[in-house]
């Protein structure tokens, strides 16, 4: 076993906002994590399609 | 998680992305060929490339195996495939339908450059 596995979540945590709060930093700032934004990507890329079927299938009646 | 799984979901997310690129660059190719298709018709020769070199790069992302179980990535992929092969198969028939434009224009430029039939060279 490691010492990182060793230490508590909690004291990890403290420590954290404590190194945060010398550094000025937002600790709850939302940054976009890496599954959310995968799942964004591909709705939208799923939409974008969904876009073109409606425009070809336009083109197609005229 | 062990080394081979890690390395497999690697793997996963490396195609995932080639998915997307390919899905980026044929949207934009499509959506541009689209355009010009909405507002002028057939009149302009840059569509049939636009949708040739969008239809190539839908292709593309279709030939990707995504067949890697139940993860969630790989099912939203396959459901951005199977959009992306219903859209090949519309942008191949507009295509057709362009390309038949500009024989059947190439071929009433040669009637009215030939002869008729009946009429002697001279």
């Amino acid at each position: 076993q490691t010492t990182a596995t060793n230490i508590p979540q909690g004291s990890v945590d403290v420590l954290m906002r404590q190194a945060a709060d010398e550094a000025g930093l937002e600790l709850n700032m939302e940054l976009p994590g890496p599954a959310q934004q995968t799942v964004g990507q591909s709705t939208q890329a799923s939409t974008e399609q969904d876009e073109l079927s409606q425009r070809l299938a336009r083109l197609r009646q005229v | 998680i062990s080394y081979s799984q890690e390395a497999g979901s690697y793997a996963i997310q490396h195609r995932v992305n080639k998915l997307k690129q390919h899905h980026r660059r044929a949207f934009d190719l499509i959506s541009k060929a689209l355009k010009i298709d909405e507002e002028v018709g057939n009149r302009d020769v840059r569509t049939v490339e636009m949708y040739k070199k969008g239809i190539n790069e839908l292709e593309r992302g279709i030939l990707l195996d995504f067949n890697c179980g139940s993860n969630k990535e790989c099912h939203q992929a396959k459901k951005l495939q199977h959009k992306m092969k219903l859209n090949l198969d519309m942008a191949k028939k507009r295509l057709d339908y362009h390309q038949l434009n500009q024989n059947r224009k190439s071929q009433s430029v040669l009637k009215h450059l030939s002869l008729p039939r009946n009429m002697k060279a001279p």
